[in-house]
């Protein structure tokens, strides 16, 4: 319900008594959730600006909302905080597209073929539940101390979950449907393409929009170790030369880089189901 | 009007770990041609395997199904299944529902669009054709299902107990649509059913199979005095109720054995 300025009354639109009550209360509730989530974040600003303008805690140490605010100034004058930025996000598309495009294709494989899925299982358990950064120092010694190293780093830390997700949803398909195909005189082949793949896109953007954080997270133990730009190496090399106001707006920048992946992955859901609804 | 479908000491087993279930047992039949049967039996008895047989989807252990006396598999005959439910697919309109058998098949051209504007507005579906089929009735996606199966122009139609997922009222309504539109395209049907008033307002025949193993019970032929007949009228034909008991005695005989 959004109420604009020039907006009817509600006794116009002919609600009930009973009904306006229920809607008043509503938006008392929505405004009440909005107040406390920005008295949250203004006053955990305020109290960190406050403090370390009062001395109470390190400056030095802790960084200041204004020491941020200066440095991503400086940065952004030179340009270099959008390099880093930029290669961050550029790495993070790239294991993102190879992790969807590697999930699907080796999901697509194991529905396929039911041996093949069985026989993998305990590995694909493994490797999943596997830490994979414990792997990322393998990577460096094997692939070198490069873009190579993180993109593979990348991979491993979302793949595995997005192939058993995917599996398993694509092996829930109902039998009748499937009997369905079969009746009209379908192949495997068209129970892929007109029944698993179609009814599983839902399945397939929940699965994108953990994965797009998944890979975020991979890039960035990536760079910690390999990398010579992007965030993480900022956040590294800052918190080495103890420069902390770097380490710290790099923190607030993956915030909103994080969430504005996210909410990317969140539109297109929407544009889908919206979609969808209109066909 | 001679033997269409032959089906001839039809054997089958389901195996799993816990070992072999004879779901079929010397199963023999036949169908005529444009005639309408209906085959009952209590739950777990194979009906719906034994439509699995004949629409190829599995092949018997022991036996031959035949079809004007040539292997189904070789006959060159399309046979039509329609299942329990509906199974239309919610992310397409009614319309892409209804070619997604012709799609698969590769047979989707412009002169089929025709046929099924023709069908859709013959059968009151034409004002959703673009819409979603969670917006259909139950009886409509019923009958967009049939459309579905009859636009493969099917020589015989397998009907796997179509109306159990509907309510009562529905379901009277739905079966004299299907009954009719099957009548009104001249096709051969099997129905599967545990309902002994549906099997008996709407077949010529029925079959009755003893319960697991299935075997033929009895074949009785209907013969009933109404006027204009359709499924509802059929209900209220005098001989309705002597057919019913039969029936219900054959079924019942059955688990006393």
């Amino acid at each position: 319900m959004k109420l604009t300025k020039k907006s009817v009354t509600s006794e116009e639109l002919g609600f009930s008594p009973s009904h306006q009550k229920y809607l008043l209360k509503y938006i008392a509730k929505m405004r009440t959730i909005r107040f406390y989530q920005l008295i949250i974040i203004v006053s955990f600003i305020a109290l960190w600006e406050i403090t370390t303008r009062l001395s109470i805690v390190n400056s030095f140490i802790f960084s200041s909302p204004s020491r941020v605010v200066k440095t991503f100034m400086e940065m952004a004058a030179d340009g270099s905080i959008f390099y880093h930025i930029g290669i961050t996000l550029l790495e993070t598309f790239i294991s993102f597209s190879l992790v969807i495009v590697i999930g699907l294709l080796v999901a697509v494989l194991l529905w396929w073929n039911d041996t093949i899925a069985k026989i993998l299982e305990p590995y694909l358990v493994v490797l999943n539940s596997l830490p994979k950064s414990a792997l990322a120092p393998v990577f460096i010694v094997w692939l070198g101390n490069n873009v190579k190293t993180i993109i593979v780093a990348a991979i491993s830390v979302a793949v595995f979950g997005s192939i058993i997700t995917l599996y398993t949803d694509f092996a829930n398909i109902e039998e009748d449907k499937i009997k369905l195909i079969r009746t009209l005189g379908g192949n495997k082949r068209d129970v892929l393409l007109k029944v698993v793949i179609p009814s599983n896109i839902p399945s397939l953007i929940s699965v994108m929009k953990v994965n797009i954080g998944l890979s975020l997270v991979g890039v960035i133990i990536g760079e910690f170790l390999a990398a010579k730009a992007g965030l993480g190496y900022l956040i590294i090399y800052g918190s080495q030369v103890f420069k902390l106001d770097w380490v710290i707006m790099s923190i607030v920048i993956l915030c909103f880089v994080a969430t504005g992946l996210y909410q990317l992955l969140a539109f297109f859901e929407k544009k889908y189901a919206g979609r969808s609804e209109m066909r | 009007m001679g033997e269409l479908l032959q089906i001839k000491d039809v054997s089958y087993s389901y195996h799993n770990l816990d070992g072999e279930t004879l779901a079929l047992k010397d199963v023999s039949f036949h169908v005529n041609d444009g005639e309408f049967l209906a085959i009952v039996g209590p739950s777990g008895c194979g009906k719906s395997t034994l439509l699995s047989l004949i629409a190829g989807l599995i092949r018997p252990d022991n036996g031959d199904i035949n079809i004007e006396n040539k292997n189904i598999k070789f006959s060159g005959k399309n046979i039509g299944y329609m299942l329990q439910k509906d199974h239309l697919l919610e992310w397409r309109s009614t319309l892409k529902n209804l070619t997604l058998g012709l799609e698969i098949q590769h047979k989707l051209t412009d002169s089929s669009y025709v046929l099924i504007n023709d069908m859709l507005s013959t059968y009151g579906l034409i004002t959703f054709k673009n819409a979603k089929p969670s917006e259909l009735s139950g009886g409509m996606r019923q009958r967009a299902a049939l459309i579905r199966t009859l636009l493969l122009e099917p020589d015989i139609l397998l009907l796997d107990e179509p109306f159990s997922a509907l309510d009562y009222q529905t379901r009277l309504e739905v079966a004299d649509d299907i009954w009719s539109i099957i009548r009104k395209e001249k096709k051969t049907a099997i129905l599967i059913t545990h309902d002994i008033s549906e099997a008996v307002s709407m077949a010529d025949r029925i079959i009755v199979l003893t319960k697991r193993p299935g075997t033929v019970k009895s074949i009785i032929e209907v013969n009933l005095t109404v006027e204009d007949k359709t499924p509802f009228r059929s209900r209220s034909a005098p001989e309705f109720k002597d057919y019913f008991n039969l029936i219900w005695k054959e079924l019942n005989h059955n688990e006393i054995n």
